[in-house]
């Protein structure tokens, strides 16, 4: 099915986006916190790859792909909301279990735009070191590397934060 | 050794997963999406045209296309194995007889090039005969040919006859520094002269910026001579009477001389499916991408089809099943370019003018079942005065409903109505003619 959809045929493609829409959706969420911008992002991310598919070259990679070009739209849309709106979230009721996660995406949202691809591939998408570095075009051992020192900058923020883990 | 970032990551993967998701807006979000792209494509569609251009009054185009294209793997082979004709399979895969020139190695390779700033124009190979001249040709450049449009291509030889040619290709998105095409110039009548070397221009404007090239080249290999078989058989299709009078057989096309009786109560527009057929019943049909007819005056025409020059056949037969055809009086269109107000065309007025001013005009046919009709419709145009108004470029395309022809005029001190003449009409004569060649 991916095969024929990078032939650019309109049902094997719809088909494609039907299979890993979920996907799609709750990776727009994890970035943009909001369902109507994870439609959004969805009807743009479609667009966009329904017009590039032709230029996939390994079938299997698709999914990795369109998650990959979903994080960078929605990386974008953050920066352009940064510049744009306030920040609202003081008006949400939150439990202490929503405050940890709301620390946990606040250390994620420090790191780079690489970073945060690593990160939510591999352990939100649970993607293979192997497709993630197909995806981002750079060695295996290297993913490891930039995973592990990742890894090492998170558990620094929460120790400077003074051990959010305790509250 | 980071076990208790990673297990917070989990937490939050297990906390967002179990989050709702608005599954039906997203079916729509992805139909809108692919909407999108339709859309732009159509849009582009609409842009893609094929320029025409004539330089010889005493020629007709008649002009015909079609997009999708199938290569044999014979052929494929054949091109793979002259370098640089890889690139123009598309412009030359819709021509048995064309793929029957290159596999027989009568495609010339040329190579000769120009560079005139940054860019560099290459005359990649040429296929030459009796009956006119192929050059295919490429432009490249290390900056953006984006939106490059050809403005004229003059070719210049000693003794060369008038005749007419087609040209301009669609560039590949993907390919912004090459820009290939493929001129095809037919001569008006038979070229014999020994003289082989040409001079070919070609201007071409991008962003505003005219560079013109000018290239020599010489086509070293002798031509073929063309094999010339005289028929001067009458027929007859539903009452109307034309008159086979001879086929030339050239590499590059077949030409079938036709005359047309005068005292016809309808007038013979086109030869749909005109075919030759061999002993074993292979077919060659007519010209896909080229001029399919040249003639008009005293009711003399000469029709093109695809060249079976190389393949020998024992028998040969011209073979014809349908004919376009309306009554006389139905046979022009006569329109006021300035009002939009038809004062002529045929009954069944399957042309509508979309729009239409001094400069310019637009029309467009319906297409019946999806089925584009592919013949270019319009011959000379003569105004109120009688005097020709000349049409010195043309452009068809399609879209999903429709097919449409823009006209240019070459003046506008004119005086409407114009008189359209019609070269090709969806209206048939049915009938079952089968004539022995050889």
């Amino acid at each position: 099915m991916h095969v024929k959809a990078i032939a650019g045929d309109d049902e094997a493609f719809l088909a494609v986006m039907q299979l890993h829409k979920q996907s799609l959706l709750r990776t727009a969420l994890a970035f943009l916190r909001n369902e109507d911008d994870a439609i959004e992002a969805l009807q743009e991310i479609t667009y966009r790859a329904y017009k590039k598919v032709r230029t996939v070259k390994e079938p299997s990679y698709l999914k990795t792909w369109l998650i990959r070009i979903m994080i960078n739209y929605c990386q974008d849309q953050l920066k352009l909301r940064k510049r744009y709106t306030v920040d609202d979230s003081g008006l949400e009721t939150v439990s202490a279990e929503d405050i940890s996660y709301i620390e946990l995406r606040d250390a994620l949202a420090t790191l780079s735009d690489q970073e945060q691809r690593l990160i939510y591939l591999k352990y939100f998408q649970e993607s293979k070191i192997k497709d993630i570095a197909q995806s981002e075009n750079i060695p295996e051992s290297t993913v490891k590397s930039r995973l592990y020192k990742t890894m090492r900058t998170l558990r620094s923020y929460f120790e400077d934060k003074g051990g959010s883990d305790h509250v | 050794m980071y076990e208790t970032e990673e297990a917070r990551l989990k937490q939050l993967k297990e906390h967002l997963d179990q989050q709702s998701l608005p599954l039906s807006e997203a079916d729509q979000a992805i139909r809108q999406g692919m909407e999108r792209v339709r859309r732009e494509k159509k849009q582009a569609r609409k842009r893609r045209k094929r320029i025409f251009g004539s330089v010889a009054v005493v020629a007709l185009l008649l002009l015909t296309f079609i997009t999708s294209i199938r290569v044999s793997p014979v052929f494929a082979q054949a091109v793979a194995s002259i370098p640089g004709l890889e690139k123009f399979v598309e412009l030359i895969a819709m021509d048995k007889g064309l793929d029957a020139v290159i596999q027989n190695g009568y495609y010339q390779e040329i190579g000769v090039t120009q560079t005139i700033d940054d860019k560099t124009l290459t005359v990649d190979g040429v296929i030459l005969d009796e009956t006119g001249i192929n050059i295919f040709y490429t432009i490249e450049s290390k900056r953006s040919l984006k939106g490059l449009q050809v403005d004229y291509i003059h070719l210049k030889a000693e003794g060369i006859p008038e005749g007419s040619f087609s040209y301009g290709n669609i560039m590949d998105e993907e390919e912004i520094h090459t820009y290939k095409d493929r001129i095809d110039y037919q001569f008006g009548e038979l070229y014999t002269s020994q003289n082989q070397s040409f001079d070919l221009s070609v201007a071409i404007k991008l962003k505003d910026q005219e560079t013109v090239f000018s290239v020599p080249f010489t086509v070293l290999e002798q031509v073929k001579a063309s094999e010339v078989y005289t028929i001067d058989k009458k027929v007859d299709i539903q009452g109307q009477q034309f008159t086979i009078e001879k086929v030339t057989v050239s590499p590059l096309r077949v030409g079938v001389k036709i005359t047309i009786d005068p005292t016809n109560t309808m007038k013979i527009l086109q030869f749909e499916d005109m075919r030759l057929e061999d002993e074993k019943g292979e077919l060659w049909g007519s010209i896909r991408n080229g001029t399919t007819a040249f003639g008009g005056e005293d009711g003399k025409y000469t029709f093109f089809l695809q060249s079976n020059y190389f393949s020998q056949p024992k028998k040969l037969y011209l073979r014809i099943n349908k004919v376009q055809a309306l009554n006389v009086e139905e046979a022009f269109a006569e329109v006021n370019t300035e009002t939009g107000e038809w004062l002529n065309q045929p009954n069944d007025q399957k042309i509508q003018l979309l729009q239409s001013n001094k400069h310019h005009a637009e029309f467009i046919m319906k297409n019946t079942d999806e089925e584009e009709f592919p013949f270019y419709f319009l011959g000379s145009v003569i105004d109120a005065k009688g005097e020709e108004v000349e049409t010195p470029t043309t452009g068809k395309y399609g879209d999903e409903e429709a097919t449409h022809w823009d006209l240019n005029f070459g003046r506008t001190d004119y005086a409407n109505p114009l008189r359209l003449e019609l070269f090709a009409y969806p209206n048939y004569l049915e009938g079952n003619i089968k004539i022995k060649i050889k």
